[in-house]
């Protein structure tokens, strides 16, 4: 609840930032204001479940999931700091819709109604639809706006509808009535009804084949950043909402939830992972990509206890710190080669040694081989899935797995083969604090690659 | 069998509040050219029966034998979908306000409205804001783009309007705590008129009445200098009677929820002191009801003849950016006023 | 057949008829006021429901406020009412088929709780009981949508002004 209430506050302030003349300190004041946030929820929540008003479950899931979201806000605002130096025009407005679409994530971490559910999903969307059109002189930025309004709205309506099905139902928006409710009578077609929608509904958002259609063109025009968040933060926060939803409003998986989730799974590894083969468009691969590593998330879904969540915890940050970084260098070379076909990639590791570490490293962590911290992230997924008797559906995985090192690796020989013998731009450079930023970035891919006890001793506490 | 003494009593006044509202809209009509006529130091209608009062009844017989075009270019459907909506909304409104209190016939007490619902305030905004798909659908069918823009501009105004009108409520029913039409009338019993507590928001209530009524100094929808009739431009005979007989009817029902609202409704000062038996008592509070109404009509052509039109950045400067934030002041005073007496 | 049960019927078949009209029409203004009388039919079961402030929240919102919107745009974006007229083969059966199917379903499994719509004016009114709800139990959810308005806001504006972008579009953001 503080955590919420705090960055709420930050917003507001980023928002009258330019009136009250805060304008050109706004972005250390938020950073500073996020980090004691940070340190306020961890020390105030944790350990220490509550609910607050029956909307809000305070517990070390939402903590944790919580400190991953507001970790992600800050280190995207160190990185997108220097993509508004010099068009300062709307800044506030850019991080105070940013800072509310996190509070939206934070809701979607902690609900216990599903009318919180619904309004964190609407808050963490509705900042985002008007980001993604944020280039207004881009056609195409326009054109991933109204799609992905279009859509999005489509998926809260099949939510709602779902929502009141459970409602009618149970007759209750209170998900510990509505788990008590499961446990009681199993077989309901409104309540099955419903939960499918609900399903259904998350699948979009976290862009699951087949409801995948709008992610590569919205991550395609909207702006560099927007899309670093979209696929950081929005993946990170309706991956533990849907997560937390299964484990709050389910005391044992019903059968034909598992199986959708475990169809949507395999389409969406396969899918995901073909069509990103085919993309010369790096956003449109990381796009793809991001549908895969979507894909290999779902198989977690129907894993209950400690171990699924620990397991959710340690991928998702891993593909979180992993993302980030390579979205910074996709802005990057978008600036000096012009656009972001893989063509200008080509040289970069000679052109800017940094940047092509950094994007080999994040590559490297997608892909999930080690060092990196995604090898373990997969790794303990896998196992985790086999555990639970998943076999086939893992063994679709790791084909695709294997898919995706063709195209995670297509970019790294690119920028590491080429002809032209050019110095670096050192105008291109990054700043100061975009560079503390990604060397923290790199070390704690490594850290975590290397020393996966850390996660797993925390995400065994949740 | 028992006899459904209720709905008999419902029916009988039904039949009667909707007489009495086309009668009051008809002579209205009268009233104005009268009082156009008083104003610009003319006679008026004199022709048709003693002092021309037979004039509303030539009038809408006229406007029935006219004949009747409806433009080859129009869609059909929603053409005379539009008149009819309006005319509809008009008449609906009357069905919650409270006449009087209760008349004794035969040891049956029958109350003077047709029905007490709770939120009888609601239901009013709901039915206004129906209101406006009339005027939007009949200026579209038309298929002339005088009768668009009157409509485009009748529809943003009446909503800009809309909000305003909603807020200067919210302050009244914060000061009654309750919604029922019938209970905030019974509450200004004996004088304690909201007017005294509410004058602001009356004021506000007032000019927004105004607005959605399209009435001068806010009838831009139908301004005859720029867009010819407005959103009616194309209609003839009784569907253009129609729209112009709603006006009418809805300022006569929007008087009567201002009287009701903020002026005691059938309420008379001091009317215990006479000791009359209670049913002579209501039939007095509806008189006295009906001589409020109106005063309010012909207040609203008072205005008519005397205060030139609006332009319309005008108009939505005066709705967004001075009575809504009046509006909101209104709240905050009452709010602050309510916690400091209570 | 209760009074009750026939009015519901009467509105189901107004507000589902009206929907289907929506779905086939190719006149955009038959289908604005196809879903006006489709959302009053939805009004009308709610205050049969006993929920009367939500029927008449349903007009206030929907129709005074949604629709007309809606209506907007279709004005602005206007053409003669001829052109929306143009026959286009109906090829929709499968997505009207889908959604009926579903509906379907729904239909079978809420047939039982018919006897539950019994007259709803035997109970008092549920205002009050609303009220009280809204302001104690789901006062948090306000807070959201409070919150909620605030960025709709913010973005409505921000979408809205083209004035300041045109002159400082020099560092373009890719």
């Amino acid at each position: 609840m503080k955590a919420i209430i705090f960055t709420s506050a930050l917003g507001i302030l980023a928002m009258i930032s330019e009136i009250i003349g805060l304008k050109k300190i706004i972005l250390p004041l938020l950073i500073v204001g996020l980090l004691l946030t940070i340190g306020v929820n961890i020390y105030t929540e944790w350990n220490y479940t509550q609910v607050y008003y029956g909307m809000m479950l305070a517990d070390n899931y939402y903590v944790a999931f919580s400190t991953v979201l507001l970790s992600i806000t800050v280190l995207w605002l160190l990185l997108s700091s220097e993509s508004y130096l010099n068009e300062e025009y709307n800044r506030g407005d850019h991080y105070a819709l940013i800072l509310f679409s996190t509070v939206g994530g934070l809701l979607l971490v902690s609900f216990n109604n599903l009318a919180t559910l619904f309004m964190g999903v609407e808050i963490l969307s509705i900042p985002l639809y008007i980001l993604a059109g944020s280039d207004k002189n881009n056609k195409y930025s326009i054109e991933a706006s109204i799609k992905y309004f279009l859509l999005g709205s489509f998926a809260t309506g099949i939510m709602l509808l779902g929502i009141a099905l459970l409602y009618g139902a149970t007759g209750t928006f209170d998900l510990g009535l509505i788990a008590q409710y499961n446990a009681k009578n199993m077989d309901n077609t409104l309540y099955y009804g419903g939960t499918l929608l609900l399903t259904l509904s998350f699948a979009f958002k976290v862009s699951a084949v087949p409801f995948h259609f709008w992610a590569p063109d919205v991550y395609t025009g909207a702006p560099t950043f927007i899309t670093a968040f979209m696929s950081a933060f929005v993946k990170v926060a309706a991956f533990a909402g849907f997560y937390h939803f299964i484990q709050q409003a389910y005391l044992s998986i019903p059968l034909p939830m598992e199986n959708t989730i475990i169809l949507l799974s395999g389409a969406t590894i396969l899918v995901g992972n073909i069509a990103a083969v085919y993309q010369t468009d790096m956003k449109r691969i990381l796009a793809f990509s991001g549908i895969a590593q979507a894909g290999y998330l779902l198989l977690l879904l129907p894993i209950q206890g400690e171990l699924g969540k620990s397991s959710l915890l340690v991928y998702l940050i891993a593909y979180g710190i992993a993302n980030l970084p390579a979205f910074y260098v996709l802005y990057k070379v978008s600036r000096i080669g012009g656009s972001t076909n893989l063509e200008s990639f080509e040289g970069l590791g000679k052109k800017q040694p940094i940047l092509a570490l950094v994007l080999t490293l994040s590559m490297i962590s997608l892909a999930g081989l080690p060092p990196a911290a995604g090898f373990f992230g997969k790794f303990y997924l896998f196992t985790l899935s086999i555990n639970n008797g998943y076999l086939w559906s893992v063994l679709i995985a790791v084909i695709g797995s294997l898919i995706s090192i063709y195209y995670y690796f297509k970019v790294i020989i690119r920028m590491y083969t080429s002809t032209e013998s050019t110095t670096g731009d050192s105008s291109l450079s990054p700043s100061l604090q975009v560079y503390v930023t990604l060397v923290v970035l790199l070390v704690s891919i490594l850290i975590l690659g290397l020393f996966p006890d850390i996660l797993v001793s925390i995400g065994r506490l949740l | 069998m028992e006899i459904p003494y209720e709905l008999i009593e419902k029916t009988i006044l039904v039949v009667i509040v909707f007489t009495v509202s086309l009668l009051t809209a008809m002579y209205s009509t009268y009233g104005e050219r009268k009082i156009s006529a008083f104003f610009q130091d003319r006679i008026g209608p004199n022709r048709a029966g003693p002092f021309g009062l037979l004039q509303p009844l030539a009038d809408g017989a006229k406007l029935i034998f006219k004949e009747e075009i409806i433009p080859i270019s129009s869609n059909k459907f929603l053409f005379i979908l539009g008149p009819s909506i309006s005319m509809m909304t008009a008449c609906l409104t009357s069905a919650v306000i409270p006449w009087g209190t209760y008349l004794e016939i035969g040891g049956r007490a029958v109350e003077m409205q047709v029905t007490d619902i709770n939120i009888g305030i609601l239901y009013v905004f709901a039915i206004v804001s129906i209101g406006v798909y009339g005027v939007m659908i009949g200026g579209w069918a038309s298929n002339n783009k005088y009768s668009l823009m009157g409509a485009l501009r009748a529809s943003s105004q009446m909503i800009s309007y809309e909000i305003a009108m909603g807020m200067s409520i919210v302050a009244l029913i914060m000061t009654t705590g309750t919604m029922s039409l019938k209970e905030i009338v019974a509450q200004q019993a004996e004088g304690h008129w909201n007017i005294i507590y509410q004058p602001l928001g009356f004021f506000i209530f007032l000019i927004c009445a105004f607005a959605e009524l399209n009435r001068t100094p806010f009838d831009l929808p139908e301004c005859e200098a720029e867009l010819v009739g407005g959103y009616h431009t194309e209609y003839s005979s009784m569907k253009l009677g129609l729209y112009l007989f709603a006006e009418y009817v809805n300022m006569f029902v929007s008087s009567a929820v201002m009287s009701a609202l903020y002026f005691g409704g059938y309420d008379i000062p001091f009317i215990e002191y006479l000791g009359l038996s209670s049913n002579v008592v209501a039939v007095l509070g509806f008189l006295f009801f009906f001589a409020k109404i109106v005063l309010f009509i012909f207040f609203f052509m008072w205005i008519r003849w005397t205060v030139p039109r609006f332009r319309y950045d005008q108009l939505m400067h005066l709705g967004w950016r001075i009575l809504i934030p009046m509006a909101i002041i209104n709240v905050i005073l009452t709010g602050v006023f309510i916690l400091f007496t209570k | 057949m209760s009074n009750i049960l026939f009015f519901f019927i009467f509105f189901s078949v107004q507000t589902i008829g009206s929907a289907v009209v929506i779905l086939f029409t190719r006149n955009v203004m038959y289908a604005v006021t196809a879903l006006l009388s489709s959302l009053l039919g939805v009004a009308a079961l709610f205050v049969l429901a006993g929920a009367d402030v939500l029927g008449v929240i349903q007009i206030i919102v929907y129709i005074g406020g949604v629709l007309v919107l809606t209506l907007f745009g279709v004005m602005y974006t206007y053409q003669s009412p001829k052109r929306y007229q143009e026959s286009i083969p109906h090829k929709k059966s499968v997505f009207i088929l889908i959604p009926l199917l579903f509906v379907l379903v729904l239909l079978v499994q809420a047939l039982p709780l018919l006897p539950m719509i019994d007259d709803p004016y035997q109970h008092a009114s549920k205002v009050e009981v609303t009220g009280m709800l809204w302001l104690t139990e789901y006062l948090p959810i306000f807070e959201w949508i409070g919150f909620l308005l605030l960025v709709v806001l913010i973005g409505a504006g921000w979408i809205g002004s083209t004035l300041v972008q045109e002159d400082k579009s020099k560092g373009e953001q890719v």
